[in-house]
């Protein structure tokens, strides 16, 4: 056994394993509500760039792609409404999609969720870098690995969520190349660590926290002993290279003026302002109270990792407020951290720390539950990874405490991958043993509307006729976009009459995500000449349900 | 220098801290109860309600009360009369 964690040999056979899971069932997800947004942004800026080149042939295809997606569906916002949305995965997809003439929706949403999901999967093996090199220790390295790749609703999201998903994937990329860069502080390392810290940038705004807290770590050197001429030389290629690289990639600033950088954070304000249905209570997303977080991260990640988390960042802070405690105004180690371990363990605490003080700063439009702050899984399982090493120190020489925590952990593990099992293909819509079950219908639960193609599929399904069949929506969700993953065959015969007129249609489908407050709006009540017809739910969680008009 | 810097640093940071999570906490808990409170949807519920009513009224073949009606009727003639008087 031993020799498996000295090799890294357990940790291959389980991350592929785990890769070759996703590559078996990553058709079995439904399209994410933003996925035709970002797949039409990413042609967008594909044809942007291309007309400052001569490839004629491709500008032909994106051209083409680009019709078809207004025919598709002429009511897509169109990409101008937001143009700050990063590039880096919407565009290479979108390039890969015109390459190799993938054509049929169906192939080129499934080129999306593998692209995805590869690119989570291939962060999982960087956060697994971190944490060896952090830890020194491959099996607590594996056991947070767990952390971060199982984690049910990150898991879920890894294969439909191109941005927030994928954000999470780049900074723990951006991060280990700056504990690379720290490792071995050579200027080809400081460059690829910006030229990261850029595409995090771009991904999502909130990236930036990664060249701040760079430039706090070497103003805390600079204050402290070392050779001085070096950080600053460090500061202004980093500086530099981060503006640069930024501007290269990001097609979005080539179109701003000087009144738009003046005004350039603005533009990421969220201009949606639906009404969100949380803890049972209606609220305006620009003024959710400051639980909705917290609460939603407390109720939607694995009860064994919000421990260990617990533990780490208590443990953490403790050490902190010791190193604070003992600052003196000359000293030979670095005031906040002895040693290259503890100086990664503190830029990660202050990232967490920047993220904490504009939560609490900032008044942010949220919605969807935590999906915009899904990469604070990095820091979970990170903390995590740290009270497991805690617990490893204390526990080492004690074989009997050692196998029952092992014990622990592993049924821990088991029973997250019985959930992951269980939700499948929902992992997303994953809600731990904190929130009894009579409380799941307070909170929204698909609020990616991921089972829009399933529910399609079950009226295909009892449409035996084949004739023309008409749903309507009882819920805030572009239905007719479900049909990407419907057979071409099929789409002539369904017609989508949207939200009004709902008791002409054959069947109305729900997944329960409102806009608005359905108390006081009764825009999606069911109207009486239909029955439930179907209901599909997971571990007591309601996802969607069919009704069906009443024939008599 | 540096203990300054330092002591400068985390004594803003704590009062930033202390700040959102008394001040700051109990501003955004009003705004977001008085937003939450009157928010569009519950006033066009009210509106709606309101307009139901005198539908409803309106449907039936009285409104009020013989007696209410009989004062209602006395006070709006007394105020009316005051008014007039006053113009004059």
């Amino acid at each position: 056994m031993k020799l498996l964690f000295k090799r890294n040999i357990l940790a291959i056979i389980i991350f592929s394993f785990y890769f070759f899971v996703g590559i078996l069932t990553f058709k079995d997800y439904g399209v994410g509500i933003e996925e035709h947004f970002q797949r039409s942004s990413g042609f967008y800026w594909l044809n942007y760039i291309l007309q400052f080149t001569d490839f004629d042939n491709l500008k032909t295809i994106i051209e083409n792609k680009i019709l078809e997606i207004k025919d598709f569906n002429p009511n897509l916002p169109p990409v101008e409404i937001a143009k700050n949305y990063g590039i880096v995965f919407d565009l290479p997809a979108a390039f890969i999609e015109s390459i190799f003439n993938i054509d049929e929706p169906q192939d080129y949403f499934h080129l999306r969720h593998f692209l995805n999901y590869t690119f989570f999967f291939i962060s999982g093996i960087f956060f697994y870098n971190i944490l060896q090199k952090r830890f020194s220790n491959n099996f607590i390295a594996l056991l947070g690995s767990f952390f971060y790749l199982l984690s049910p609703r990150i898991y879920g999201n890894s294969f439909f969520d191109g941005k927030d998903l994928f954000f999470l994937s780049i900074l723990t990329v951006t991060i280990f190349f700056y504990f690379k860069f720290e490792n071995r502080k050579t200027i080809f390392n400081l460059i690829i660590f910006a030229l990261f810290s850029a595409l995090a940038t771009s991904s999502r705004i909130v990236g930036i926290i990664i060249p701040i807290t760079f430039l706090i770590i070497i103003f805390f050197e600079i204050l402290g002993k070392g050779n001085k001429a070096e950080h600053f030389k460090f500061i202004f290629l980093y500086i530099f290279s981060y503006f640069i690289f930024l501007f290269l990639h990001w097609p979005y600033l080539w179109t701003l003026n000087f009144y738009d950088f003046l005004n350039f954070f603005e533009t990421f304000r969220v201009t949606a302002f639906p009404i969100v249905l949380f803890n049972g209570e209606f609220w305006d997303a620009n003024h959710l109270p400051i639980r909705y977080l917290p609460i939603w991260i407390l109720i939607s990640t694995p009860v064994l990792f919000l421990i260990l988390f617990f533990i780490g960042i208590s443990n953490y802070l403790k050490r902190v407020f010791i190193r604070i405690l003992n600052i003196k105004e000359t000293s030979i180690k670095n005031d906040f951290w002895s040693g290259l371990r503890e100086k990664k363990d503190f830029f990660i605490f202050l990232n967490f720390l920047q993220i904490i003080m504009m939560y609490l700063s900032i008044k942010l439009t949220l919605f969807g539950g935590w999906r915009h702050f899904l990469f604070l899984n990095f820091f979970l399982a990170y903390f995590a990874s740290f009270a497991n090493y805690l617990i490893y120190l204390k526990i080492r020489k004690r074989k009997i405490i050692r196998l029952i925590c092992l014990f622990l952990f592993f049924t821990f593990i088991s029973e997250v991958v019985y959930k992951l099992y269980i939700y499948h293909p929902y992992q997303s819509l994953y809600f731990n043993n904190l929130l009894s079950d009579n409380k799941k219908k307070l909170y929204e639960v698909d609020t990616q509307s991921l089972s829009r193609s399933d529910g399609i599929k079950e009226i295909i399904k009892d449409n035996k006729e084949n004739g023309v069949i008409t749903i309507a929506t009882a819920s805030w969700t572009p239905l007719h976009n479900g049909r990407s993953l419907i057979k071409k065959k099929y789409w002539d015969n369904l017609i989508f009459s949207g939200t009004s007129n709902k008791s002409k249609a054959d069947y109305i489908y729900t997944n329960y995500y409102y806009e608005v407050d359905v108390r006081y709006n009764k825009k999606y009540q069911i109207p009486e000449n239909f029955y439930l017809y179907k209901r599909l739910t997971l571990d007591n969680t309601v996802v969607y349900s069919i009704y069906k008009k009443n024939k008599n | 220098m540096k203990i300054f810097i330092y002591k400068t640093l985390i004594i803003s940071f704590l009062i930033f801290i202390l700040f959102h999570l008394t001040v700051g906490y109990t501003i955004r808990s009003f705004e977001t109860r008085f937003f939450n409170t009157f928010s569009k949807e519950k006033i066009n519920y009210v509106k709606d309600k309101i307009r139901e009513e005198i539908k409803n009224s309106i449907s039936k073949e009285r409104i009020l009360e013989e007696e209410d009606a009989k004062n209602l009727g006395k006070f709006i003639d007394k105020i009316i009369n005051e008014i007039q008087s006053e113009k004059k």
